[in-house]
């Protein structure tokens, strides 16, 4: 990328810019933001579970060590997983849409 | 009023979406720390030997060349970009529940039979091509959406991107813009009282609001462009008990007859136009004004010859990559000789006529540039 002082402001309205010599590493950075923003947002729910029951003297860290979940759970459990690595590679999920929108 | 007024056309996040919010805005900031770093490297090897040097266009671009040639810069530029979409990706994540709640609230407002403000839409109105295509802070389809009689979305979009932006920077906590505006004219023009007031590219009247509350025997009227900004300025006014008149319109040639004010103001619209706007909006602040009324139009206090070479390419990357079309343009403005340009009296030393400066947020959060200027009041 080398921008100039003189390059339209509108040129990269309808393209996102790629800023690495390779736009997979662009890509890449955009996955891992938006994993690490599920690991936030994961770390909250938990933080609040956490203080919530503990506040109600409800569970112990023990418990929840020891808990195990039974089928009906483990399949909500991998429709979640399905849901999180859906909005990590959302970038390429956008990027394919754009390719066949521009080819039809 | 702070800038983060809370009222019933905010979204409420659910805790994932509140959560993904709180986690952008530190990720952005943290952004902003490293780039201010990873630029501050290039001062040492770099522009040491320019200090002194101005920003002409050949000095800047050697700037640009060496920063974008810089690895750790182009990183931290592509997690600048993603943290941009991904606050919008989390704003619009709250709005897609509320779509039809912030519609069925505009459709209240707007056929209230005791509404107190109105709106004027004129769908024949042309914004040009450039506005067309904007996209100012890559907001998702730009101001210009407009899908639907009741569609909203576009105010709704940009009210919240404000919100969350505004919280991270922490600005605006104990007054808006606005009202920092109102006391910069009551501490230059002491005991005047506007009657009538027009916001010039009132966006979605989080600055206009504010004026019907403070002078509630005042006449507010607020104009913009775009119509889904202006239906949830209505929507948000009429919420807020705060009589305003919206209308769709340009800048440059208002629907009003001249004399029509005695305040004509804008908040942060500036930067958002060329300078041919900006020079005719400051023509239109003087037709519109009564003699003796004031104009005080409101910006970021930012100049092209206070930057070095490296700060000006840095903040280019906000024209290029972040949508702020004008931003060069703005940088280079003289925006007090718009006023003179305008048929306003220049400065003198004994004047009251004009008062072009910068001037403090109460909370000393942030100091705004302010174009300001009487027209004389008839001798």
């Amino acid at each position: 990328m080398k921008p100039n002082i003189n390059d339209d402001p509108l040129k990269y309205i309808d393209q996102r810019p790629v800023f690495s010599a390779a736009p997979g590493v662009d890509r890449l950075f955009a996955v891992c933001m938006a994993l690490t923003e599920q690991l936030a947002v994961a770390n909250e729910r938990h933080d609040t579970l956490i203080r919530v029951l503990s506040s109600k003297g409800l569970v112990t860290p023990e418990e929840l060590e020891a808990y195990m979940p039974d089928a009906t759970v483990e399949a909500a459990r991998e429709a979640q997983h399905a849901q999180l690595i859906k909005r990590v590679l959302q970038i390429l999920d956008l990027e394919i849409d754009e390719r066949e929108s521009d080819a039809s | 009023m702070a800038r983060n007024i809370q009222h019933e056309l905010l979204t409420t996040p659910s805790p994932e979406v509140r959560a993904r919010q709180r986690f952008v805005l530190q990720f952005k900031r943290e952004v902003e720390r490293l780039r201010r770093r990873a630029t501050a490297l290039f001062d040492d090897d770099h522009t040491r030997a320019t200090t002194g040097q101005s920003a002409t266009n050949e000095a800047t671009q050697a700037a640009i060349d060496r920063l974008y040639a810089d690895d750790l810069y182009r990183t931290l530029s592509a997690l600048k970009l993603s943290g941009q979409h991904m606050m919008w990706d989390s704003i619009n994540a709250a709005l897609v529940d509320e779509t039809e709640r912030l519609s069925g609230l505009f459709r209240q407002y707007a056929g209230a039979k005791s509404r107190l403000g109105s709106l004027h839409l004129d769908p024949a109105l042309d914004v040009g091509d450039v506005w067309r295509r904007a996209r100012i802070h890559l907001q998702p389809d730009g101001y210009q959406a407009d899908t639907a009689a009741d569609d909203l979305r576009a105010g709704a979009l940009y009210e919240e991107g404000g919100a969350l932006y505004s919280r991270g920077q922490s600005v605006g906590t104990r007054e808006s813009k606005a009202e920092c505006a109102i006391r910069f004219i009551h501490e230059w023009q002491p005991g005047f009282r506007p009657t009538k007031i027009l916001d010039m590219g009132c966006s979605a009247g989080a600055s206009t609001i504010p004026y019907a509350l403070v002078f509630p025997d005042a006449v507010v009227h607020g104009v913009d462009l775009f119509p889904a900004l202006l239906r949830y300025a209505h929507a948000k006014a009429e919420s807020l008990g705060a009589a305003v008149h919206f209308h769709q319109a340009n800048i440059e040639s208002t629907p009003f007859p001249a004399g029509s004010f005695d305040l004509v103001v804008s908040h942060n619209a500036m930067h958002e136009m060329s300078r041919e706007t900006c020079a005719a909006m400051f023509r239109e602040s003087y037709r519109l004004l009564a003699p003796g009324g004031l104009c005080v139009h409101q910006d970021l206090p930012v100049r092209s010859s206070d930057l070095s070479p490296l700060r000006r390419a840095d903040l280019l990357y906000e024209q290029w990559f972040n949508g702020e079309l004008f931003w060069t343009d703005y940088l280079d403005r003289d925006c007090d000789a718009c006023l003179d340009a305008a048929g306003f009296p220049p400065a003198g030393p004994d004047s009251d006529l004009r008062k072009s400066g910068l001037f403090a947020q109460l909370d000393g959060t942030m100091t705004w540039y302010f174009a300001a200027a009487r027209k004389p009041p008839v001798a």
